[in-house]
Order: structure tokens, then sequence, then C-alpha cells
């Protein structure tokens, strides 16, 4: 881990520098279909875009696992709980670290795999079982559209639809110290086809619409799990792969639209969800969802640095918010905003640290969020002019802002602002041990501070230059007059939102929608999720399985039931056999002739053939 | 140089007979064969290859380890006792040593006869062995007949409570393809003129039939070996077989016999008759993706794990039978390795759902629940072979997928969408089948219940290592593979 921070750190200090190193894991000798032999190396490439994100990993894997141990104390399961983590610090890192796709993707299954096991740490829940399986299989939806771009893509570049035929390398992103994969474009339709898929893998990862539904209910892990993988690390995997194929290899026009319809569309999607929801965790995964959205956006506008830009500072701050409401579920045993209340008074430190992660998330300058959303916002719109099929998106993520500030703020006030809990029952709350201060103090600062980091010279540096092969763009450098417009437009919506918050639950009060309110079916409509989750239930556990049923009925009673239908008959036919058995010499006298002329017959017609063909007759 | 094959078959036939002999002892004998066993499989393993690393240069030109004596010799036909090995068959072989010892380890605590459980165990591998060896017509046809009959026996004497229905079923079945195989190889010789039942000497003439007699022998043969797979709809034995099978039986059954098909397949159907093959393609097309699916879709329906199963190995067979279609290297690379990755993982998944009936008294899923406090190491298990099954990287099974579909889209293009999508049916119900018995309340856990014996988490924990193994490192099987002078590999 310290290990990661230091190759991090030192990207960052020395420009321009890329390190590959790889080794061969599986090679093959030239032959008559693989003319120039074929190699598949397993390496690892640092570059500016991996070393940034592998500080997220290793920096909010360290703080979680120093939280997990005040935060875990009481469970059963610890060594598997620390295994599982392990494992998958390890499986991230090198799927950042991957220098080539079939490796990515590889250890892109691992973590996949990972969260599963985390997600159904506390097995014997039946809704912990049913969310682990649920995420598996959403993303695996994704993955088997992202090995079909892998497919396509290795046949354009690599096998044997390759110029050359079967290329020496396959699937490498950069050989000979430069980008492998590269002129996508040219091949336009596989290419836009092969985009998609890729694009599917990401949505299903990164939680984009519509594979979104898995990540609400992966809130049934631990919040440690919460935070490191369905927040901060695993779900932004999706977005480091749409980075590094617009690096290495380029999306299509069609593509990059599509890229931006979803992520804009989801920011705003998610959000409105986030607005109703009566658990903290949901509402901050919610937020989680949208926030990638974001990076989505950017990255399909053309602007990779900013969307991994507010992946880093993202990460930061969607932590804290996730380890400042583990530390609220610790002290209070329950996850239900409504009967939470009052709590500033005994978990300052919390009740601080959710609010910088709050303001960090709506947007609210000097804060992290507010420069790199603010970045986003201000790239996207200076491409307007450029791609008007763009504006829509751009409206959505723009109003999503206001949706944000006060989602998060609505779960502040609830939780900490008044006098007391509003459920009598709870627990005298207090602050947890030090393990979990220190993270939750670390990370506020990081919340604080990380969108300044920007604008050092090393983090610009990783951000600036993206991957020194390509020279992806920049941010934008310079602040003129619409941009700093666009945010004071940000920052209105997003004080706007907290300002609506506060009144309607600000200091206690509870507001409450009226039963015969024309909003009550909205409301339900998002309480319920768009009924997209029923909707694949109904899908998968209502059509597939009736299909299955179906099938087995034909398979037990139509196929089988052939098979003992020749059965029968040849039981109904060897009883008539046995028939003839009358024990009469005469009758068998006559069986005897009839079968010796039957036996003369096949000899005289068949055996001439045969003996010619044996040719020893 | 030594005759390996000959001593190997020795030792087998030698190491049979003295287990069927050795009563209360006979588990003893029956390791110590399967020792030595896997100690031969090395030394060829070996000689073939110096030892399979990286390099894969220094191979052996076409049948390594070769023997052939005149064994009847007529005056229009001579019958040989040839037998030899390449890669393909030498991966085959190293798996029928792994499971061989695997089942003598997890069968460890069988008291119902042990000498004729045992003896019937090596007696089926011996069968095998020489299934992968033959290089003759008669010989194949020999052996493969053996492996039916301990087969028939296993399930018949040790199996469940249908085990007299299931076993009977079983060998009709399989009886009758192998009858419709014989006399379509018969024919092939025939018509070809070959003098000889040697391989070579077949596939030498056979090559010069023409095109639409070739066709008619391959779809022959293609039956034959079919049912073996088996192809749907020719597939409902299966399913009552291993549901009925003991432990052991199920572990060879499907990690082995299923094989059988693969292998004749690809040496005396697609080899020797190549240009019915290319005609037959589409029939196999159409057969491996109705396999494919309805393999997978009917998993899901089942609630009795040995049952899903087996479906699942319809599944993963109809992958093989696709991959050996696509007629390029890279598939037949896949199907191999498919093949090997499929012995090692059913017969895991067999030994777990086998554990779980010994355990809990119940395979039925919709009762089970929540079994991991009490049987952790069982549980992990089920889940390793599960995820394994489903083609997760890492592990053995994802290396083999990879390929076959990657082969897929590069010889049918957006055909590959079926076995796609039909990995996500596949993750589904190995997922529900967890969520169901591993995760949850605990449900019908009897007082007795305990964790899995120490030979049983033997037997199985050797076949997960090697699944982990074979899966970071698939190079070791892959370049033995390659090394077989068949269609287009590297060859010698």
């Amino acid at each position: 881990m310290v290990l990661g921070v230091l190759i991090g750190v030192g990207e960052a200090f020395f420009p321009g520098r890329t390190t590959n190193v790889q080794r061969l894991w599986l090679h093959l000798p030239p032959a008559p279909a693989w003319p120039n032999g074929f190699s598949l190396v397993m390496g690892t490439l640092v570059d500016p875009l991996s070393a940034l994100v592998l500080i997220v990993v290793t920096v909010v894997g360290f703080l979680v696992v120093l939280y997990s141990i005040g935060y875990m104390h009481q469970d059963r399961g610890l060594a598997r709980y620390y295994a599982e983590i392990q494992l998958f610090l390890a499986a991230m890192s090198a799927l950042v670290l991957a220098n080539n796709l079939l490796e990515f993707f590889l250890f892109w299954e691992l973590v996949g795999v990972c969260s599963y096991f985390l997600i159904g740490f506390y097995y014997e829940r039946p809704s912990a079982a049913s969310a682990a399986k649920e995420a598996f299989l959403v993303t695996r939806v994704g993955d088997v559209m992202f090995l079909l771009g892998i497919f396509i893509l290795f046949d354009l570049y690599s096998g044997a639809g390759a110029a050359g035929g079967w290329a020496a390398n396959g699937f490498v992103f950069v050989h000979n110290g430069a980008p492998y994969l590269q002129g996508l474009q040219s091949h336009s339709t596989l290419a836009t086809i092969a985009g998609i898929m890729i694009l599917g893998g990401a949505a299903g990862k990164s939680a984009q619409f519509p594979l979104h539904v898995w990540l609400p209910d992966a809130m049934e892990g631990p919040t440690t799990v919460s935070a490191l993988i369905h927040a901060a690390t695993m779900v932004a995997a999706g977005v480091y792969l749409l980075a590094i194929t617009s690096v290495f290899i380029g999306f299509t026009a069609f593509d990059d639209l599509l890229i931006v319809a979803i992520g804009g569309f989801t920011a705003f999607f998610a959000a409105t969800m986030a607005v109703v929801h009566a658990d903290i965790k949901r509402v901050v995964a919610y937020s989680t969802i949208s926030q990638l959205g974001y990076m989505v956006l950017a990255i399909g506008a053309g602007f990779t640095s900013v969307g991994l830009y507010h992946l880093f500072t993202h990460a930061f701050f969607k932590a804290l918010l996730f380890l400042a409401a583990g530390s609220v579920i610790h002290a209070v045993g329950t996850q239900d905003l409504f009967k939470m209340g009052g709590l500033r008074r005994t978990m300052p430190l919390t009740a601080t640290a959710f609010a910088v992660g709050g303001l960090a998330l709506a947007g609210i300058p000097p804060f992290a969020g507010f420069w790199s959303k603010d970045d986003i916002l201000a790239s996207v719109y200076s491409v307007l002019g450029a791609h008007p099929d763009y504006w829509p998106f751009f409206l959505l993520a723009l109003a999503a802002v206001f949706l944000t500030a006060y989602y998060i703020f609505r779960a502040w006030f609830l939780a900490f602002s008044g006098e007391h809990p509003r459920a009598a029952s709870l627990p005298h709350a207090h602050e947890g041990p030090w393990t979990m201060q220190v993270p939750l103090v670390v990370l506020s600062a990081l919340a604080i501070g990380a969108g300044l980091l920007g604008f050092l010279p090393g983090i610009a540096h990783l951000l600036g230059h993206g991957s020194a092969l390509s020279g992806i763009a920049n941010i934008p450098p310079v602040y003129g007059l619409p941009q700093i417009g666009l945010s004071a437009v940000s920052v209105g919506l997003a004080g706007a939102g907290i300002l609506v918050a506060w009144r309607m639950w600000g200091n206690g009060r509870v507001f409450t929608l009226a039963e015969t309110s024309a909003a009550q079916p909205v409301r339900r409509l998002l309480l319920n999720r768009y009924y997209m989750k029923a909707a694949y239930d109904w899908v998968g556990a209502g059509a597939v399985y009736t299909v299955a049923r179906a099938a087995d009925f034909v398979d037990v009673y139509v196929i089988d039931g052939t098979v003992h239908g020749f059965e029968r008959a040849f039981a109904a036919f060897s009883d008539r056999l046995r028939r003839i058995q009358s024990g009469v010499v005469s009758d068998y006298a006559s069986y005897l002739v009839v079968g010796l002329l039957i036996v003369f017959a096949i000899l005289l017609l068949v055996a001439p053939f045969v003996l010619d063909h044996l040719g020893g007759g | 140089m030594l005759p390996l094959i000959s001593i190997v078959l020795a030792t087998l036939a030698a190491g049979t007979a003295l287990t069927f002999l050795a009563g209360a002892r006979a588990r003893w004998v029956a390791l110590a064969t399967s020792i030595a066993f896997l100690g031969e499989v090395a030394l060829m393993f070996l000689d073939y290859t110096g030892w399979p690393g990286y390099a894969g240069t220094p191979l052996v030109p076409g049948f390594a380890e070769q023997e052939t004596h005149a064994w009847i010799h007529l005056s229009w036909l001579q019958v040989n006792y040839t037998v030899g090995v390449d890669g393909i068959s030498l991966v085959l072989i190293l798996l029928t040593a792994i499971l061989q010892i695997a089942t003598v380890v997890y069968s460890w605590g069988e008291s119902k006869r042990p000498a004729g459980y045992f003896g019937l165990v090596l007696l089926t591998c011996f069968g095998s062995f020489g299934v992968f060896v033959a290089l003759d017509v008669l010989l194949f046809f020999l052996f493969w007949e053996a492996v039916l009959v301990p087969m028939f026996f296993l399930i018949g004497y040790w199996g469940g409570p249908r085990r007299r229905y299931a076993a009977l079923k079983f060998f009709v079945y399989t009886h009758v393809a192998s009858i419709v195989m014989l006399v379509g190889l018969l024919a092939t010789v025939f018509y070809s003129g070959a003098t000889s039942l040697d391989f070579a000497a077949v596939d030498a003439s056979a090559r010069g039939l023409p095109a639409i007699d070739q066709s008619f022998l391959f779809l022959a043969l293609f039956f034959g070996f079919g049912v073996k797979f088996p192809i749907v709809p020719f597939h409902t034995w299966l399913p009552d077989a291993h549901v009925e099978a003991p432990t052991g039986g199920s572990v060879l059954l499907a990690g082995l016999l299923l094989k059988l098909g693969g292998y004749g397949l690809i040496r005396w159907g697609v080899e020797v008759l190549p240009t019915g093959f290319l005609h037959d393609r589409p029939v196999l097309f159409a057969v491996a993706f109705l396999s494919i699916a309805w393999g997978s879709v009917v998993s899901l329906a089942q609630r009795d794990l040995k049952r899903m199963i087996a479906f699942s190995s319809i599944n993963h067979m109809g992958i093989v039978l696709l991959a050996i279609a696509l007629d390029s290297s890279l598939g037949l690379l896949a199907a191999v390795l498919l093949m090997f990755a499929h012995g090692i993982v059913s017969a895991l998944l067999f030994m777990s759902a086998g554990s779980v009936h010994h355990t809990f008294g119940t395979r039925d899923l919709a009762s089970l629940g929540g079994i991991t406090p009490t049987a952790p190491v069982l549980a992990t298990i089920v889940m390793a072979g599960s995820l394994a099954s489903l083609g997760l990287p890492a592990l053995i099974g994802f290396p083999a997928e990879f390929a076959a579909l990657l082969a897929t889209w590069q010889g049918l293009q957006y055909w590959v969408l079926i076995p796609l999508g039909i990995l996500v049916v596949t993750a589904a119900f190995y997922l529900w089948m967890m969520q169901r018995m591993l995760f949850g309340p605990a449900r019908a856990v009897p007082p007795s219940a305990h964790d899995v014996p120490w030979f049983e988490g033997v037997g199985m924990g050797l076949l997960v290592g090697l699944t982990v193994l074979f899966g970071i490192l698939p190079s070791l099987l892959v370049n033995v593979i390659t090394s077989s002078p068949v269609h287009g590999f590297p060859g010698p």
C-alpha cells in the first residue's frame, strides 16, 4: 500500500515518465494459424493515469482498513473480512496497473467477486445474500458486453482480421513505448459496436443507467465496504475503463454521444431517487451513482482528465460521507434517518465530517467537489457549440446540482440538527474510538483540500497530461467570463438546494407530504426506484424462470418421454416375439425356413457388394 | 526407450485386479496404483515436452510413445495393438490420473463392498486411459466399451433409490450409440479400402473418400460420440445417471466419460473425415447452440443439486462441441482446455454435492439453507467450484471459455451472442444455488451435521488447488496441447 502511494507520488513529480514492465504469460510459437507466434503478457504500466487512481485506491484503502479496526470489532468472521478486503485491494491495484485489456478484465472480474463476497458478508441475512447475487448478476450483464468488446478489438488489432494476421502481442495497450491500439475510428461500424460494448461493461461496474440497480442494494454490506468498494474505488473502475479506452483506443462520435447521454441522464436520474429515501446509506449510494454519471459525462464529452479529476476528489469526500454515516450507524444502531436527530450535540466530530463531505458533494467552494464538478460543467459547456446535441444532458447535469445539495443536506438536517433523536429508543450516541476518528479527520482535510491539489504542480501534471502517451485534452486553462458565470449558476443552485432542505427539514422540522397531494404518485415512483428493480425481478425471477420451468417440463415429459416411448414400443415388440414361441415344432420349422431364406437373400444381395469393397473375396 | 504406455496399462490392469482381491485393504491398493499412475503420467509429460514450461519447442513428431505390435492378421485386414499419445490425449490422460487419485482419496470412507467399489473406479480409469491412447479401431472400441461396464455396476449397485433404472438407461443408451459409432468406424474403414485398422492407415485412406460419403459417415460418428457428450436431445440419460450414481461414479462420469465423446470426435471424427466434418458443420453448430442454451436454462429450474450440475455439464460440453465445430486452431485449443477444465470443475462440484448429501441428508435446494456456519469448509468448496464453473478469471474455466468465445467470434461473428448471453444464465443458477443453500438462516440442518471428513476435504482440496494453479498458469496445458501435430498447431 505504501508502495502504491510512493509510485503514485513519484509519478507526480517525474513528469512524463512511463514505466512498463511486463512478463510473458503465455506464448505460442509461430504456426500456420498464427504465423507471427502469439503471446499474452502480464505487465504493469505506470503512467500518470494509473498513478492518480492508484493514489486514491491506496490512500482510501489504508484509511478504511484503519477505520474497520474500530468499526468491525464486534463482528464475527473478521479473518474473512480482512482477507477479502486485502484481496480486493490487491486486485484493484493490479487492475489500475494492468498494461493490457485481458489482464484488465481478469482483475476487473476479481474485484467484482470481492465485491460479491463483501456485500454478502452478513450472509445469514437473506437480504444481504440476495443483494450480493443481484450485484454479481447485473454487473455480469455488463461484463459479457465488455467481453464482446474485447473480442472485437482483439480481432481488429491482433486477430485474424488485422493486417498481417495474428499479431505477436494480443490486447496490449502499449508496445515498445507507443500506444498499440490506435486509429479505431477507421473501422467505424465495428468500432462503434466495440465502444458500446465497453460502455456496457463500464455501466455495469459504475452503476450507470440502466445497470445501476445493484448499487443501492449493495449497501447490505458493512459500511466500510460501501465506503471503499461501492463509493471510492471499485465503482470508479468503470469510469477508469472509459478513460483508458478513450486514451488508448478512442471512441467514435456516436459512442461519445451515447456516453454523454448515459452520464448526464444518470447524474440526474439517480439524484431524483436520493431525494425521498430514508436510509442514510442509500441516500449516499444514490449520490455515488449520480456523481459517477458526472464523470462519465465528462469523458464522453472528451475531457478525460476532468472526469478523472472528479474521480479523484469524489473518492475522498464520498469515502468521508460513508465513514461518517458508518460512525452514526455504529453509534445509534439504525440507518433510518427519521429515527435520528440532534446528533450534532453528542457527535460533533461526525457531524462536522458529514457536513464537510456534504459541502464538497454539493459543490460549494472551496471544498473539493466544487473544483472538479465545476470543471466538468465548464468543459461540457465549452463544447456545446460544436455538439448541440449535448445540450439536454448538460441541463440535466446542471439540474442535478440542485438536487444533490438538497438531498445531502436533507440527510444532514434529519440526522444532526434538532434537539434530540425522534425515536426515543435510540441508545445514547457517542463518537467511535480513535481508529474511527482519525480517518474522518484525514478525509475531511482531503475533502476540503483535494480540489486545490489539482492546482499543485504534481497533481496538475497527472491530470493535465493524463497520459504522456497521447496528450489527452487538458482542463480548460482559462477561466473566462462564461465559466465564471456558470460557476455562479451552479453554486447558486447548490445554495438554493441547501436552503430548501433547511426550510423543510432543518432544526428538527419534518416535512410531510399531504396524502392527497398531487406529488404523492411521484413520491411513490421514486421510492420504488421507478419500478426498475421490480421490472428486472420480473424478467429474471419471473419470465426467465418460467421459461426454465417450461423447458424442464419439456425435458422430462417430451424428450425423455419419447425415449420411454421407444422403450415401451420395444417392450411390446419383444412381447409379441415371445408369443411366437408356441412350442409347436412345425411352427419352428417354418420360422427356420423363412429365416434361412432371408439370410440367403442378404448374402446374395449384399455380400458381393461388401466383398468388392473389402477387396479380399 | 521404455514402452511407457504399455507399462501404464499393465500398472492399471494389475492394480485393478489386486484391488478387487484386496478386501478391506482395497483402498490402500487403489491409492498406491493411483500414485504410480500419476508418476508414470508425469514421466510421459517429461518425455513429451521436456518440462511443460514456456519454451514449447522440443517436440516429438507425430504421436509420441508410439508402440505397434501385430495382433490379428488376416489376408485383407491387419489389426494391431497400436498406441500413442499427442498433446491432446496427454492432457486428457493427466485429467484421468488426477481424477482417479482424487476419487480414491475422496471415497476413503466407502464401506459398502470397498474392494468392488475401488476396483470398478480403477477399471473405469483404465478404460478411459485406453481410449485416450488407442490408435487402432478395434482397440479403441474395446476400451470404449470397457468403460461402460464398470460404470454400469457403480451406478447399479452403489447408487441411489432408482439406481437400477438409471444404470440400465445409461447402459442401453450409450451402448446403442457405441454400436452406431462402431458401424460408422468400420464403414469408414471398409469404404475407404484401408487394409489396416491403425489410425494412421484409416486416416490416410479415409481422407480420399468423396464428400457425400464422408458426410454420412461423419454423421454416424457424430451421433455415436455425441450421445456421450451428451448433445441435446440425446441427453436424458445423463441427469438420471448422475442423480442415482454414487459420488465417485458421478465424478468419473462427468469428469472422464463425457470427455471420451469429445476426444473421440476430435481424433476419429474431425481428423479422419475432415471433408465430412466441414459438410456437417451446420448440424454441429445447431446442436451445440441448442445444448448450450438448453443445458443452462434447464439448470435454472432444478431443485436437486446433482441434477443442476448435470445440466450445467450439458451446457459446458455444448461449448466444447461449438469450439470443435469452429474448425480453427484456437477453437480446438479451447475445446481441449475446456474439457480439462470441466473435468476438474465438474468433479469438484459433484464431490461437494455428495458431501452435502452425506452431511445434510438431502440435496434438495428448496429445503436446504444456511449451511455455511455448520460446514464452512464445504461451503467454501461449493463456492470455489461454482465460481470456477461460471468462468471466474484466475480459475481454470476462464482461459478455456475465453478462448472458446473468442474463437467463436472469429469464426461466427454475432452468433457468439448466444453463448455470451447464456453466460449470464449460467452465473444466475450458480449464484441462486449458493444463495439458497449456503446463505440465509439455517434450514434443514440436522443436529448431527458436521463439516466434511478429512479425506473428502483432501480430495476436493486437491481439485481446488489445481483449479487455481491451471487458472493462473494455463500455459502449462496450452503448450502441451498446441504441440499436437494437428490442425495448424505449431506441431513438431
